[in-house]
């Protein structure tokens, strides 16, 4: 293993006999010099982990030297320690200004110091591990990239990678050998509906790692049967969603429920209606798979057996939420009438600005998809043929009756 | 806790939602003038549910299942950004209304068609708004000057003969119909 590298700079190197015998002993090495050009020589050749300077430093001091480290990409990395023997308040304080990792009075206790070099050094090293591991990878937002075209990617690349995804406070993994979906894991769910969940998940993160993986092979399903089989559970759960209240709106029984019948599969879902409950804790706490408890949901939510609560009433329990609509139908409108807010907003605040930002990084990254395909994957007629034709004839019907009666005036 | 369940959680969903739920199709009527597509959905809407400046939101019921909501809104190029996108994910269709009477509106709108064709490829009617159907241009020439892409077609309008709109709005359908049946 390499051994950690301590450069130390001080006028008299005496006073520091005793720590640089700790170091030695405790596996460092380390170089001693007494003036800073020399200190900024060996910064370069050297290659400390860690710089311990006196303030007071022939031909070039402690705070010039830190500032010519931190200005040179090759080693403004290094943790920058600053020892002095002015106790004043004032150069403490210039010092941690400057932004020096830490500041040290002389005398110090050699097994203080000691302790402290170990945790500064042992917080780069955790951090350096984790960025070894991100590089290993890749992670990003699930709105910007969707639980299913992570898959996608992973089994056209071949890789093996564990993927955490994240949603909230809730974390699910899923495990993907050789290019090839072998397991997933959210709360109590077996795989399938793990993964059928985490694809219902629109916002949160996904981070992958590629890596070997042991696991065994849960699902032995074919990943592209699995691949399709959930743009289709997407597509369908998206439809339904939009004919819905959001679905972390709280929701409560509708009323004159007495003169309702209901089948056992309704009663199973309106028996998970609490005080508190939300529509996404009816479908999650249901025996049935998300789908079809959404879809059951989404029927009672028709006849009027069950309804969002309104504002004033989730206020009043104090847990109001946002993105509440009134009227079920007119989501889309709702969202229309945001996007046209927020284009003609208001004044050019750096809220405002902000978001322009990342309307144009957004832009950036999304110019270099293929347009066509997003469109053709993405966009879906909600309505089957026949349901089509019935409005072309109506359109149409109306259409020739107006006519006629147009017809009908003139003569 | 649930239960395990299969690995084909779709199920048999989509008999019933037509079953159980009144099936929307969504279009929107956008182009440079507002006032034209608020004509255009107020003139045949059963109802409007939603006006603001910037918008009006309408419904037409075609029976006791099916309903279109029509969203009459000013969009323009500089507009056409990835929040946009995840909307027009759930339209059926455009419908680009201009004003032909307006010299400069064909000039204007050209680009934004075409961006919105090349962007969204999904079906698309652009309207050219008239007093008179019978004074326009024959549509030939329209074609060859806009030379529209496969997923749009062009054909006038006159907003003040609802039978005229629900042409629009039938051209649109068909659109969808070839398009994806």
């Amino acid at each position: 293993m390499e051994r950690k590298r301590i450069l130390i700079a001080t006028k008299i190197p005496q006073q520091i006999q005793d720590l640089r015998a700790a170091l030695l002993a405790n596996g460092y090495e380390v170089k001693v010099v007494d003036n800073g050009f020399v200190a900024l020589q060996l910064s370069r050749d050297f290659r400390p982990h860690l710089i311990l300077a006196e303030v007071e430093l022939p031909k070039i001091d402690g705070h010039h030297l830190y500032r010519e480290i931190k200005a040179q990409s090759a080693t403004q990395h290094i943790p920058f320690f600053l020892l002095s023997k002015h106790r004043s308040v004032e150069e403490r304080v210039h010092s941690m200004n400057l932004g020096v990792d830490d500041y040290i009075n002389i005398p110090f206790d050699v097994n203080e110091l000691l302790l402290r070099f170990e945790i500064v050094l042992k917080e780069i090293a955790r951090f350096e591990s984790t960025a070894a591991s991100v590089s290993k990878g890749f992670a990003g937002k699930l709105s910007d990239m969707n639980v299913l075209e992570v898959l996608q990617t992973l089994h056209i690349a071949k890789k093996s990678a564990i993927i955490k995804i994240q949603n909230d406070d809730r974390e699910g993994l899923i495990f993907f050998k050789d290019g090839e979906f072998i397991d997933a894991s959210l709360e109590q769910l077996d795989a399938p509906s793990a993964l059928f969940r985490m694809i219902t998940w629109a916002e949160g993160t996904f981070r992958v790692e590629l890596r070997a993986v042991d696991q065994p092979r849960i699902v032995q399903n074919a990943t592209e049967e699995i691949i399709q089989k959930g743009l289709l559970f997407k597509d369908r759960w998206e439809q339904l969603s939009r004919m819905l209240p959001p679905l972390p709106a709280p929701v409560k029984i509708g009323a004159n429920l007495e003169k309702q019948k209901f089948t056992e599969e309704e009663k199973e879902i309106l028996s998970h209606i609490t005080a508190d409950a939300r529509l996404i804790d009816l479908v999650e706490r249901s025996r049935f798979n998300d789908l079809k408890a959404l879809q059951i949901a989404a029927g009672l939510f028709t006849r009027g057996a069950l309804v969002e609560k309104p504002a004033a009433e989730v206020q009043e329990n104090g847990k109001p939420v946002n993105g509440r609509s009134n009227h079920h139908h007119a989501n889309l409108a709702n969202l229309i009438v945001n996007f046209l807010e927020q284009k003609v907003g208001s004044p050019n605040n750096g809220h405002a600005e902000r978001r322009r930002s990342e309307r144009r990084r957004m832009e950036r990254r999304m110019r270099g998809r293929r347009w066509s395909d997003l469109s053709a994957q993405q966009n879906r007629v909600y309505l089957n043929q026949s349901e089509l034709l019935m409005i072309r004839e109506k359109l149409l019907e109306k259409r020739s009756q107006e006519e006629d009666d147009n017809f009908g005036m003139l003569y | 806790m649930k239960a395990a369940v299969d690995f084909d959680p779709t199920g048999s969903t989509s008999i019933a939602i037509a079953d159980t739920q009144m099936r929307i199709g969504e279009i929107a009527i956008v182009g440079p003038g507002l006032e034209s597509n608020r004509k255009f959905v107020k003139a045949v809407c059963d109802e409007v549910i939603l006006e603001t400046e910037q918008l009006v939101f309408g419904r037409l019921r075609i029976n006791e299942q099916l309903v279109l909501h029509l969203y009459g809104l000013r969009l323009l190029s500089n507009q056409l950004n990835p929040s946009w996108d995840l909307l027009s994910k759930k339209l059926l269709g455009y419908i680009v209304l201009f004003n032909w009477n307006h010299n400069e509106a064909l000039a204007a709108v050209k680009p934004f068609v075409d961006e919105l064709s090349d962007r969204y490829r999904i079906p698309m009617v652009v309207a050219a708004a008239v007093q008179n159907t019978n004074d326009a241009l024959p549509e030939r020439l329209l074609n060859v000057e806009f030379d529209l892409a496969k997923n749009a077609q062009f054909t006038f309008c006159n907003l003040t003969e609802p039978a005229s709109i629900k042409n629009v709005l039938a051209a649109l359908v068909n659109q969808v119909i070839e398009s994806y049946y």
